[in-house]
């Protein structure tokens, strides 16, 4: 495991946005009713929030960064930093990130970059901003984490397997140099399993007639091997987490918080178990907003945490999936953040 | 480890409403009408907690009978 820490930079606020178009899977004509029940039942999904034909998953962090900075004014001018975590980017390119910066009004002394990462892309994505702001020679210098997807315009409905188990929305954090503040990192990955959750087409290793540039194929749709997924998500996510938290002496009862990826609560449970955590202490978003990849992370702690702002909190987030990756971060969230999650009418 | 005659037990026992069906060694679990990829993920989740053994997809696709998976959980 690639274990580190990072000292001296913090959680300033997360907003998350997401579509108000929200989707009942008991009342989709496109899932049969047993179905809807059953998904629910298993994965504990029942609505998912769908971007419009041409909003992307920049839009919603645009949106999500512009309410997050309108709280930061005085700020703006330090952002030195600005990462996009993205599976679902504008253009194959240019990169996501410098449209963004340019939209938002940052300077262009700004390092602006994309990550393609999914599941576990908010915390790589933590990790690589938080590794370079901690370098930074600007003593008030900030980084903007801006994580987001629309995997549902991968879904086709007639795909059972897919189709009713994403959600789209966008995040953006805002994360400050500090006197206080810590993050402990451990990352992973197993290529291995690319198989099991992957869109093929829109790349270049499918052939000319395959890929999405030739304009007369069909368009790219997700490939999601839920056995596989399942197997990986209770056997390796349990075990790396053990490990971690053995290698840094830390307990369960040391946090107040474990917010897992949210794909699908049955393996959240069985997670949660065989970590022996109280069910109190792990929330899900995914009822309410399904699976929204790389945005999971910050989406429950914008809409389950109520109570998040009582008091400093320690928090324990692990994202993990396609890739496969998975990555862990224990992480403070302080009692004077600033956390939202508007609906964005399109 | 558990006897081909619980693992057709434990097996039986991630169905809800396949009361008429008779579980044997020999059932080939995949014309069972509600068999299905929800089933499959408790199939899973009952060999990790019972045999302590991560089964994948591949395992239950190329398996037909109850006692063809119980030999791959145990192998």
């Amino acid at each position: 495991m690639a274990t580190f820490e990072i000292s001296g930079v913090l959680v300033e606020g997360i907003v998350t946005a997401v579509p108000k178009n929200s989707i009942d899977n008991l009342n989709d004509p496109h899932i049969e009713r047993e179905q809807g029940e059953k998904v629910l039942k298993t994965t504990g999904i029942r609505y998912r929030r769908l971007a419009n034909d041409t909003t992307t998953a920049s839009d919603l962090c645009y949106v999500a960064a512009v309410n997050l900075l309108k709280q930061f004014q005085t700020f703006k001018g330090d952002i030195e930093i600005l990462v996009f975590v993205s599976q679902t980017p504008d253009y194959i390119l240019p990169a996501t990130a410098p449209i963004l910066q340019h939209k938002l009004g940052l300077a262009s002394h700004v390092a602006a970059f994309d990550m393609n990462m999914g599941c576990s892309g908010y915390v790589y994505g933590l990790s690589t901003v938080t590794s370079i702001l901690s370098t930074s020679m600007n003593p008030n210098a900030k980084a903007l984490l801006l994580v987001g997807d629309t995997v549902s315009k991968l879904c086709t409905p007639s795909d059972s397997a897919t189709y009713p188990l994403f959600g789209d929305a966008g995040s953006a954090t805002l994360i400050s140099k500090s006197k206080e503040g810590k993050f402990i990192f451990d990352l992973n990955s197993d290529g291995g399993g690319c198989d099991a959750i992957k869109v093929k087409k829109g790349g270049f290793r499918t052939t000319n007639e395959n890929n999405m540039l030739n304009s007369n194929t069909t368009k790219p749709s997700l490939y999601l091997n839920g056995m596989d997924v399942f197997s990986f998500g209770i056997s390796k996510v349990p075990k790396s987490i053990k490990s971690f938290l053995t290698f840094v002496d830390k307990e369960v009862s040391d946090f107040d918080y474990f917010i897992f990826h949210q794909a699908n609560m049955f393996m959240n449970e069985k997670i949660r178990k065989k970590l022996k955590i109280e069910s109190e202490k792990v929330p899900y978003s995914l009822h309410n907003f399904a699976n929204t990849s790389s945005t999971t992370i910050p989406l429950t702690i914008t809409t389950q945490l109520n109570e998040v702002t009582n008091k400093n909190n320690k928090v324990f987030c692990c994202g993990f999936g396609v890739g496969l990756s998975w990555a862990s971060v224990i992480l403070d969230l302080n009692k004077d953040i600033y956390i939202l999650n508007i609906e964005i009418d399109e | 480890m558990k006897s081909l005659q619980k693992f057709t037990e434990l097996f039986a026992e991630q169905f809800d409403e396949s009361e008429d069906v008779v579980f044997e060694p020999t059932t080939i679990f995949k014309d069972i009408d509600e068999w299905d990829s929800m089933i499959a993920l408790s199939i899973i989740a009952m060999v990790d907690d019972e045999f302590d053994k991560t089964i994948n997809g591949d395992i239950i696709k190329n398996a037909n009978t109850i006692e063809e998976l119980y030999n791959k959980v145990i192998e």
